[in-house]
């Protein structure tokens, strides 16, 4: 898969699209990111984003990190464990953290997680895991939306830590990722 | 049963903003943030292109020079 991959990205207030990309973090990104203005009860503003960067930058991490950009403005950041995990005989690719920029929350830009997440799968099949993804989700109605609208399915069994999981079995995930594509939100 | 993909509601849905959390913990003790934080900052600088010319960051300039395995960040105010 070659980076950067083209993104369209929707502005929340009036409809605009925009476009932008998606690439490999780099620290440049990382160095947005420790700008984020994040809510004071925003549960991922503890998240150690040059901590899991510098995961990645060891010889043999298997970790990667994306960011999702417009122009030198971060939108958001994607961590994925290329490394996969069993599910029953198969391997999916384990989506570690997601986070969009807090100014997304209340106005900004939509289809960032989307555009991301498009870029998981297209990993997910790179690496010969079919598009199967596995992730824990902080337990919201929101992300329950953003999971479901996107195709995942929720698993009746938490983690071990008591987070929901959703996983992309190989039909929905090729269902998303065709959608995605067609609708151009991303261009691989 | 399927959900049925509706990217539109996951688009809506994305203002909650952390949508995912890793079951790997990234945690550092000080010396290891401290070491962290200074590779963070040369490899930042490195991108910016410091190694070839002063790079404005805010108010600051920013030069880095390599003498041998030593790195030497030039600041100017």
């Amino acid at each position: 898969m070659k980076f950067p991959v083209a993104a369209r990205f929707v502005e929340r207030a009036n409809s605009a699209r925009v476009n932008g990309e998606i690439h490999r973090a780099t620290w440049l990104d990382i160095a947005a990111q420790s700008q984020w203005d994040y809510e004071e009860n925003a549960l991922d503003r503890e998240w150690d984003w040059a901590g899991i960067f510098a995961i990645t930058q060891r010889s043999r991490s298997s970790i990667e990190c994306y960011a999702a950009v417009v122009g030198e403005e971060l939108h958001g950041l994607m961590a994925i464990e290329a490394k996969g995990r069993k599910i029953g005989r198969s391997e999916a690719l384990v989506l570690e953290y997601l986070a969009t920029n807090p100014r997304n929350r209340t106005g900004g830009l939509k289809y960032v997680g989307v555009t991301l997440l498009a870029v998981a799968v297209a990993r997910s099949k790179e690496l010969g895991m079919a598009g199967r993804i596995w992730l824990e989700s902080l337990a919201d109605a929101k992300t329950l939306m953003f999971y479901r609208g996107i195709g995942m399915t929720e698993q009746t069994a938490k983690s071990d830590e008591n987070y929901d999981v959703f996983t992309f079995d190989v039909d929905s995930a090729e269902e998303f990722f065709k959608l995605a594509q067609a609708q151009s939100w991303i261009t691989l | 049963m399927k959900p049925k993909i509706n990217l539109a509601e996951a688009a809506e849905a994305e203002s909650f903003g952390a949508l995912a959390i890793g079951r790997r913990r990234f945690r550092h003790k000080q010396g290891a943030a401290t070491s962290t934080l200074i590779h963070y900052l040369l490899e930042m600088v490195r991108e910016a292109g410091a190694e070839k010319r002063w790079v404005r960051a805010g108010r600051l300039s920013l030069r880095l020079h390599s003498e041998g395995r030593k790195k030497v960040l030039s600041v100017r105010e």
